[in-house]
Order: C-alpha cells, then sequence, then structure tokens
C-alpha cells in the first residue's frame, strides 16, 4: 500500500493505461475529448 | 508510470511546436499544413536527428492519429458512413485482392522472392501498411529482419505517394469524393492516406479516411488467412477468433461510436466545430511525429527490388482502381 492515496491513485491509472495498445489510447483520448467539448463545453480554436 | 508520462513530456511538447510551426507556415506559404507537418518532421530526423530524450514523446504520433481518426466519426453522421456504400465496397475489396495476387505473383515468380517476405509485402501494399505488414508477420512467425525490411519499403513507397498523389490529383482535378476513395483503396498507410485527403480538401479526407477504415478492418481475416496458410494447421475456432481481435484496429468502433453519436444530434454545431478543430491538431501532431518516421539512409537500405515490386504493384492498382472510380462514382 502506497502512503500517498493520490498518487497511488495516479499510478494505479496510469499504470492501467500504459497496459492499452495504442488504439484503445487513442479511443480514450478521444472519448475524452468528446466530454469536455460536448458536457463542459470547452472550446477548441483553430 | 509518472515517469513514463514525464519521459514522453520533452517529445510531446516538440510535436507541438512542430504542429503550430506547420500551422503557421501554411498561413504564410499557402501549403498545406498537414504536408507542411510531415516535411517538418522528415527535415528534422534527416538534418540533425531526433535527439533520445524526444524519442519517447515523439513515438507517441500514432495516438495522436488514432485519436484523430476516432473524433473525425463526430463530423460524419452514420447515414453519411453507409453512403460509402456497395460501390466503395465492392472498389475496395476488389483492390485489396488484386494486391495481394499481383505482389505475391511478381514477388515469388518474377523477383524470387521467399514466400513468407512476398506475403509481408503483399499484406503491407494490400491492407494497411506496417501495421499489416508486422501483424502477419507474427501470425505467420516471419523472421524479424524480414519484418523490418518489409516495413522498410512500405514506408518508402508512402513518402513516394505522399508526392505524387496530391500532385496527381491537383493535375487531374479530381473530384473530392473521387480522390478520397483512389487514395483510400490504393494508397498504403493510414495516415499518409488521410494526409493526402485532407490536402486535398475536407470532403477528400472524409473519403479516403472511411475508405481507408473499411480495408484495414480487413486486417484479421488477412492475418488469419497468411496464418491458416503457412501453419497449414487446422485451428480451434477460439484461437482463429482471439487472432482476429488481436489484429482488429479498434480505433475503428471508437470512429463508428462517434459517428452514432453524432447522429442523434448530441453535439451542437459550435461544439461540431470546436471537435473539427482538435482533429485538425491531432493530425497535426501525428504527421510532424510521421515525418520523423521518413529517414532517408533507411530508405537507401532496403535495396530495389522488393521496393520495385510492391511500387509496380501500387501503381497498377492506383490506374486501375482511379479509372474504375472515375467511372463509378
Amino acid at each position: 500500500m502506497t502512503r500517498d492515496p493520490i498518487g497511488g491513485l495516479l499510478d494505479a491509472t496510469l499504470g492501467r493505461w500504459s497496459e492499452l495498445d495504442t488504439d484503445w489510447q487513442g479511443v480514450l483520448v478521444a472519448a475524452v475529448i468528446g466530454l469536455l467539448v460536448g458536457e463542459i463545453g470547452v472550446s477548441i480554436p483553430w | 508510470m509518472v515517469a513514463d508520462v514525464l519521459r514522453a513530456l520533452p517529445g510531446f511538447l516538440a510535436l507541438c511546436v512542430g504542429a503550430i510551426l506547420a500551422r503557421g507556415l501554411s498561413l504564410v506559404v499557402g501549403s498545406n499544413e498537414l504536408l507542411l507537418a510531415i516535411g517538418l518532421g522528415a527535415l528534422v530526423t534527416n538534418a540533425v536527428g531526433v535527439p533520445q530524450r524526444l524519442e519517447p514523446g515523439v513515438a507517441t504520433h500514432s495516438l495522436w492519429l488514432a485519436a484523430g481518426i476516432v473524433l473525425l466519426g463526430a463530423s460524419l453522421t452514420i447515414e453519411s458512413v453507409l453512403e460509402t456504400g456497395s460501390t466503395v465496397l465492392v472498389l475496395m475489396l476488389g483492390t485489396v485482392f488484386v494486391s495481394l495476387l499481383t505482389v505475391e505473383a511478381i514477388a515469388r515468380n518474377v523477383a524470387g522472392l521467399t514466400g513468407k517476405f512476398s506475403s509481408l509485402l503483399a499484406a503491407g501494399a494490400g491492407i494497411c501498411g506496417v501495421s499489416a505488414v508486422v501483424a502477419v508477420g507474427g501470425a505467420v512467425r516471419a523472421r524479424e529482419t524480414q519484418i523490418a525490411y518489409a516495413a522498410g519499403v512500405v514506408l518508402l513507397v508512402d513518402a513516394i505517394t505522399i508526392v505524387v498523389y496530391p500532385t496527381v490529383g491537383s493535375l487531374l482535378e479530381l473530384p473530392a469524393n473521387v480522390f478520397g476513395v483512389w487514395a483510400g483503396v490504393s494508397m498504403l498507410s493510414t495516415g499518409p492516406v488521410v494526409a493526402v485527403g485532407f490536402a486535398h480538401s475536407e470532403v477528400a479526407g472524409q473519403w479516403a479516411t472511411m475508405t481507408k477504415l473499411a480495408r484495414n478492418a480487413l486486417i484479421g481475416i488477412v492475418a488469419l488467412g497468411y496464418a491458416g496458410y503457412y501453419t497449414r494447421q487446422d485451428s480451434d475456432a477460439s484461437v482463429s477468433l482471439r487472432l482476429l481481435w488481436a489484429n482488429f484496429p479498434k480505433f475503428v468502433l471508437g470512429f463508428l461510436a462517434f459517428a452514432v453519436i453524432a447522429s442523434v444530434g448530441v453535439f451542437s454545431p459550435t461544439q461540431q466545430v470546436s471537435l473539427e478543430n482538435a482533429v485538425d491538431w491531432l493530425f497535426l501532431l501525428a504527421f510532424v511525429g510521421l515525418g520523423t518516421e521518413i529517414r532517408l539512409d533507411e530508405l537507401r537500405r532496403t535495396g530495389i527490388t522488393p521496393a520495385l515490386v510492391v511500387i509496380g504493384t501500387v501503381s497498377i492498382v492506383s490506374v486501375l482502381s482511379l479509372a474504375v472510380a472515375l467511372a463509378v462514382l
């Protein structure tokens, strides 16, 4: 067990992330951007 | 694991700088930003090389390409995906079939290459470039040197088609849908297909991406076919399905999911514009990194015979598929 719960959570999340192949990582990145734009209203300029 | 992210950060920032530079340059010189991004990456890697500490971050370019393709689904509706329809599907299947057979025939009978190496070249030319070479190479247990060599040939042909396709498209003034489908069925790797498609026009880019994704979806079937051919053993269904799934490009599912979500009107027109901008930035990041893969010294070492086999096949398939696309679209 880690004494730092935030660090532990971050490590666990990123640990799972690096187990994913590039395709799934791409899907997740796209999903996060979709949520940021669609739900939170983030605007992305060009 | 946090260390992995920190290790990738400098290279990722370098991709960001390259993307902004390509965007800025395109505004100044009036050239397409995606092709400029590839050019910048190639220039850096061949002039000074990519510093070792930037390599982990630069290597993330395939992740940004996958994310960009998935998000591209949001700018389409499921109706427009289905509209690619039976004509394009038949053209794509015909092109894959002709490419596989032509490379196998020329490589084995004319160039005298070994069976497995011929199959790696055929998979690279027929399906989706380096990914198909690696997938089929793993499925048929090809030697690593054969896989690396075949991947080098694919990268060489990619570098040529990135220049030739936009030039031909411009000279012949091809309509957007014809150019997109033509690039999608006959070029090799996904990145260059998307780049030249969007370099032509938004519509051409969408057609090119959809056609190429449909073609990529065949990778598992082709890998399975070659594995069966080379092992000549009956494999049980679970192993076959596992091989199919392992080689299936999963971002196609994400692309379709976003197309369905966009079809039911989840995103407002303003949000659609933001997502399209995100796609443009993701592609810029991806193509700066893709450019760094074009290393002239490695291309020179690839050797002329395998390259000529694939270049000859791509030329034949390219002319045939363009003629058919012009006739039926």
